[in-house]
């Protein structure tokens, strides 16, 4: 009888979550062609990375390294269909970090690997949080728009770094899904609360506020923050 | 129960916010600061969280308790949260006892449990050779926001233990006896059930003793005899030093399997009307004087299935000596008790302690489960040095019984030539 190894890579339920939102984030945020031709191929190209993988575990080394080398190739080579000098230098700046984000997010999420990186997690949702910052930054799209994207990067950075620990705790094998649907769907309440309650206090009972009332605002907010720590 | 700790899973986000804050100021975009207000309420989300606080209670029941060695079994647990808080994140582990495997599902469930409610997972188990008790269930309880996390372990409502014996007709007993009638073959005739020899007959010999047949054709009175049967004093000794608890990859340690054989061997010798003692080399040497009857098996299986020095996780630290703990033992042993010694025989130390209780007087004879693989030359080396070890003790007129653990004991026993009955 075969004994049954546990498999400790991340929760997959979660992990779809993770890069859905990321790349949800990235395409909504006025993405154009190049940006979702550029995002097909990484998927292509993570495909083969994971076919890749999970051969070279099963023992066939050679074809499976094989593979997993094609496969980072494609998920670079594909820059090549984004880096086009007919965009603004701005169109650039933003996308680059979700494109960058979005492969190491999903990569680490594979669920071919021994386990997932909470690091790489962090660093990939870091990218589209960047094409958040710089898509506010370059104003391409409105506040609620941004807030809202703002949000999904984070339930996406939580999902994927619960489902690394899941995988972690429990396997892969285990049944979670309970769990994880808890937590996706809390800190999205959350964010949709707060952006609920600064969108009120933007457009309802403030109608026009300058930037030095926003920043002492944040500052107040800050405070808050410091008096429920301490 | 024990406190919660911070998982500070959220920490980075406040660095986010921050530096999200200081560009919008800096860029002028009033839209950052308010990507930066919301990272504010993400941050002090798991601050106005409180820490989880379960109160579970945990089931768990087994297909069947003494399954056969080899066979599947299922295990189902059961956890409730019996408690007044919902429980958003219940991560459980199994208390999966060391020496089994599972081959099909997992130990592991995560769930999350209104108050009241409940939640069942089952796997299946092979069977392996001995009584394996379940540990405690791990839990690991987190609040909502993941922030704060409690790890504690709970136990089964009633014990759960699988016990994977069989029974062994005969144990490797040499000819040591005592006085008492037993079944180990003296080399005397008297009362007892094999043909020993004829005698002329001497008033007093029971009349049923006579041959009568030979008395009708000959005229000759004679007597049958039959050959003695006595019993003995054995103290079975397990070899539970840090050495004994090695296995082959994915099998149990050769501590389980020495424990497992020991029990089978207490049943069948005080079936058999032995006077049967315990002890052990590891971590102390436990200790049960030889005796006899019903109250003495519980005693003997009690001490082998739960005293600390047999139990299925390795010493941490450091064992006394082995000859400290043969000196122990040697004091306390009957002058006519002999030994069984069950031991994987890895290392060169209890080889020698063994021969010298030979040279003492002790009867000594030896069960070794064999644990060690062909795996690379290391793994190659252990064997041959055990083998060697096997040959030794041989040839010093000292019996081993080489079992190799995929066998039952008592088939190893019925095969293994000069295995007295006992």
């Amino acid at each position: 009888m075969t004994v049954r190894k546990a498999a400790f890579s991340p929760a997959v339920p979660s992990a779809v979550v993770a890069v859905a939102l990321a790349a949800g984030v990235v395409v909504s945020l006025d993405a154009r062609e190049a940006v979702l031709a550029t995002l097909a191929v990484q998927g292509g190209g993570l495909a083969v990375v994971g076919i890749g993988v999970a051969s070279r575990r099963r023992g066939h080394r050679i074809l499976g390294t094989a593979l997993a080398v094609v496969g980072a190739g494609v998920i670079v080579g594909a820059f090549d269909l984004f880096v086009d000098e007919r965009h603004a230098l701005s169109y650039t700046i933003r996308f680059l970090p979700g494109l960058v984000g979005i492969p190491l997010l999903a990569g680490t999420l594979l669920p071919v690997w021994a386990s997932g990186s909470r690091l790489v997690c962090k660093l990939g949702t870091g990218g589209v949080f960047l094409t958040v910052v710089f898509s506010g930054l370059f104003s391409a799209v409105g506040e609620l728009h941004l807030l809202l994207a703002a949000v999904a990067t984070v339930v996406a950075w939580d999902a994927a770094d619960n489902a690394v620990g899941i995988g972690e705790h429990l396997g892969r094998a285990a049944t979670s899904w309970r769990l994880q649907v808890t937590h996706t769907t809390g800190s999205a309440a959350v964010g949709l609360a707060g952006v609920a309650g600064i969108h009120l206090v933007r457009h309802v009972a403030v109608s026009d506020l300058s930037l030095a009332a926003f920043a002492l605002l944040f500052v107040a907010l800050l405070l808050l923050l410091a008096a429920i720590r301490g | 129960m024990p406190d919660a700790y911070l998982t500070d899973r959220w920490r980075g986000i406040l660095v986010v916010t921050l530096g999200t804050g200081g560009f919008g100021l800096l860029a002028r975009r009033p839209s950052l600061l308010l990507v930066a207000a919301l990272g504010v309420v993400f941050a002090a989300y798991p601050r106005v969280s409180s820490p989880p606080e379960p109160s579970l209670r945990l089931e768990r029941r087994v297909s069947d308790d003494s399954p056969t060695h080899g066979e599947p079994f299922e295990v189902t647990t059961t956890v409730r949260n019996v408690g007044d808080a919902w429980i958003p994140d219940l991560r459980t582990v199994d208390g999966l006892p060391p020496a089994l495997s599972v081959v099909e599902g997992t130990p592991r469930h995560g769930t999350a449990l209104r108050p009241g409610e409940a939640a069942s997972f089952s796997y299946v188990v092979e069977a392996r050779r001995g009584q394996h008790r379940f540990d405690p269930a791990t839990v690991v309880a987190r609040d909502v926001t993941g922030g704060h996390e409690v790890e504690l372990e709970i136990d089964a409502e009633t014990e759960t233990a699988v016990d994977c014996a069989s029974s062994v007709p005969r144990a490797p007993l040499r000819a040591q006896t005592t006085a008492d009638t037993g079944r180990i073959a003296a080399d005397h005739g008297g009362t007892g059930t094999e043909f020993y020899q004829t005698r002329a007959y001497r008033r007093g010999d029971a009349i049923g003793r006579v041959d009568w047949n030979r008395y009708a054709q000959t005229g000759d009175l004679t007597t049958v005899e039959f050959r003695a049967e006595r019993a003995a004093t054995v103290v079975l000794v397990v070899d539970a030093r840090p050495a004994a608890y090695r296995g082959s990859k994915d099998e149990p340690h050769a501590v389980a399997y020495s424990v497992a054989a020991a029990r089978e061997l207490v049943d069948t010798m005080l079936a058999n009307r032995n006077r049967v003692g315990v002890a052990g080399f590891g971590r102390d040497v436990p200790w049960l004087s030889p005796g006899t009857g019903r109250d003495h098996r519980v005693r003997a299986q009690d001490l082998l299935s739960r005293h600390a020095t047999f139990q299925s996780r390795p010493p941490t630290g450091s064992v006394p000596d082995i000859d400290e703990q043969a000196a122990q033992l040697r004091a306390r042993l009957p002058d006519d008790a002999q030994v069984i010694v069950f031991s994987p025989l890895l290392d060169d130390d209890l080889p020698e302690t063994i021969r010298l209780l030979d040279s003492r007087g002790h009867a000594v004879s030896v069960t070794s489960p064999d644990v060690t693989g062909s795996d690379g030359p290391g793994e190659t080396l252990v064997a041959i040095e055990r083998d060697d070890r096997l040959r030794r003790l041989r040839a010093a007129g000292i019996p081993v019984v080489d079992w190799s653990p995929e066998r039952s004991l008592a088939a190893t026993l019925l095969d293994t030539p000069g295995v007295l009955d006992g």
